[in-house]
């Protein structure tokens, strides 16, 4: 998923916090980390590159197609097929097991096919959590609720993932393994990944300051 | 039906909080049911009770529980003790010549077996069957001593069809039948169509009948009525019918009530206002039934005021409480919610599976509150029932 952003200014209400953007742009594939303060508008920033939230002004592109134009059913179709979400707090169903978590996107999206079991399987595999399938989020570690949580993110096979401070609920060791999966299994699609952590910015492609772009 | 599935595993996963809604709102949805089925079924008693006492004009009785004697007159239900009177009191009714008498006698019941359903045995005259206007299903009036005519209920749960003989209970028969060893069995000449009142749960038999079941009259076999042995068959049949006989006067046998059907207005304004019923200190009561059953029928469309407005303010809270609970499900899953929409979910599609729940909760409560209701409703009937109603 190739990314454009040019001129883009929003603000939350009319004299609300304000993120403004002249000009950033991140090919396709590759990672690109934002790092900054809490509240410079890092995870504004990610809200509005899943068109979740519009800017007043100015451009976000995302191969070539101007997010802010469409309607919200389109841009939600556009995030069903193309953005994978991972959460600081994980964000996982606690009334689901970790199967129905992994197959969530699926569940709510008609739009979304897969081979059930053999895709469940093969994330299960891949991410180290085959064995807690049928247990659910309470009876998970912080670590393996992560491991979730990516899974579920990178199931539908998206373009872009965009992870929200994805290691600030975890420990060092945690962090740096969260951190290694999160790499290795997204390399087929781009990553952008909001932080406090400059370390692990630095193991992404591109990084992205936001005291540059802030102003309220 | 995705959506469906994620309703169901939330409140598969909450189980204790699914229980809890579904008991407090299955609650709310079965006490205003079974009240107004209550009411309803009451209200439908004392219908019919109406109708009947629209053609019972009077009744005379010994004096106490007006409700007690009307209720005992139309519905055979129990009068409490000393509540007879001689029937010399019929013979001075038909001298009057205000009204035509129709004697009542109900003291014993009839049942299949130490356990089952009693029904009362009614001694009255075949005036009371045409009063009525009952029709039968099965044979005729009774003629004879010893015979017996079935409602269509009595007859069910007796199991017992024309030819048949039924059992008065032993308990009250034996306790106070002091010149019998064995209460008669009843012959059964007939049986009634169902009349949809307290006609089809009873046993009409002679009043003579009631009296030897009472104790107050006996037979001995034949051939040996002077060394007074007691009958040994417990059957009246044609052998030992002549040797069946009472040692009271006959104006001394008891009666608990007479329905008096007067014979022109002026007529019944003359017997109701007799100065034998009307004395302060006098034993008898003349009473009009109609009136009685209204004043009764006024109670219940209180009472019926009453559960209406309360099940209007029931209706309310549950309305206001089912607000709440998804109000406050709402706020506590803010953020499910949020990720899912984030994830892509229509807002359209979180309603709906809020509003699946819901639907889920609201017909497992509504299950679970119509199932108590038919519980209760069996049971409430018989309550109503074992009221007198």
């Amino acid at each position: 998923m190739h990314i454009r952003l040019e001129e883009v200014d929003f603000r939350y209400g009319t004299e609300g916090f304000r993120l403004n953007i002249p000009r950033w742009e991140l090919a396709s594939r590759r990672s690109a980390a934002f790092i900054g303060p809490s509240g410079s508008g890092k995870s504004t920033l990610l809200r509005l590159l899943a068109g979740i939230l519009v800017p007043r002004d100015g451009t976000v592109e995302m191969n070539g197609q101007n997010l802010p134009v469409y309607s919200d059913a389109s841009r939600r179709a556009f995030r069903i097929r193309n953005v994978g979400f991972v959460f600081q707090d994980f964000r996982l169903v606690e009334y689901l097991d970790v199967r129905e978590n992994l197959l969530l996107p699926f569940r709510i999206n008609r739009a979304l096919e897969l081979d059930e079991n053999a895709d469940v399987e093969a994330m299960a595999e891949r991410l180290g959590i085959a064995e807690h399938l049928k247990k659910y989020p309470a009876e998970l570690s912080q670590g393996e609720k992560q491991r979730v949580a990516i899974g579920r993110a990178l199931l539908p096979g998206p373009g872009l993932v965009l992870a929200d401070e994805p290691t600030g609920n975890l420990d060092p060791n945690n962090t740096r393994r969260i951190m290694d999966l999160l790499l290795e299994q997204t390399t087929d699609a781009t990553l952008v990944m909001a932080t406090h952590d400059h370390a692990l910015a630095r193991r992404l492609d591109e990084v992205m300051d936001f005291s540059e772009f802030q102003s309220s | 039906m995705n959506i469906l599935r994620l309703a169901w595993h939330y409140l598969r996963f909450h189980k204790a909080k699914t229980a809890i809604l579904v008991a407090c709102i299955g609650l709310t949805i079965y006490l205003p049911v079974t009240s107004q089925w209550l009411v309803g079924e009451f209200e439908a008693r004392m219908g019919a009770r109406a109708r009947v006492s629209g053609e019972t004009p009077l009744v005379i009785g010994m004096r106490g529980g007006r409700f007690d004697l009307v209720l005992h007159a139309l519905n055979f239900r129990s009068v409490p003790e000393g509540s007879e009177f001689g029937a010399a009191e019929l013979d001075r009714l038909r001298a009057d010549g205000h009204s035509t008498a129709i004697p009542l006698y109900i003291r014993d019941h009839a049942a299949k077996g130490s356990r089952g359903p009693r029904f009362p045995i009614v001694g009255t005259s075949p005036d009371y069957l045409e009063l009525r206007q009952l029709q039968f299903a099965q044979g005729g009036p009774m003629t004879l001593l010893g015979d017996c005519v079935l409602g269509a209920e009595a007859a069910r749960e007796l199991e017992a069809a024309v030819g048949d003989k039924v059992q008065p209970s032993l308990d009250m028969g034996l306790e106070a039948n002091e010149m019998a060893n064995v209460p008669v069995r009843l012959k059964v000449v007939g049986v009634l169509a169902p009349a949809h009142t307290a006609d089809d749960s009873a046993v009409f038999t002679g009043l003579k009948t009631a009296w030897i079941v009472a104790g107050h009259g006996h037979g001995h076999d034949p051939g040996e009525e002077h060394n007074a042995a007691l009958l040994v068959d417990d059957h009246i049949n044609a052998d030992n019918l002549a040797h069946f006989h009472f040692h009271l006067p006959p104006e001394k046998l008891p009666l608990t009530a007479i329905i008096a059907l007067p014979r022109s207005r002026d007529a019944a304004i003359q017997q109701e206002g007799m100065d034998r019923y009307l004395r302060p200190e006098a034993p008898l009561q003349v009473l009009a039934p109609e009136r009685v059953v209204g004043e009764l029928i006024e109670v219940v469309f209180q009472a019926k005021r009453f559960v209406d407005a309360n099940q209007v303010a029931v209706a309310i809270c549950t309305k206001l409480f089912v607000a709440l609970v998804v109000w406050l499900s709402v706020r506590l899953r803010r953020e499910e919610l949020e990720t899912l929409y984030q994830m892509g979910c229509a807002r359209l599609q979180i309603f709906w599976m809020i509003t699946s729940e819901l639907a889920f909760i609201m017909i497992l409560s509504t299950a679970l509150a119509l199932s108590g209701a038919w519980w209760t409703a069996n049971y409430v009937e018989g309550l109503v029932k074992g009221m007198g109603f």
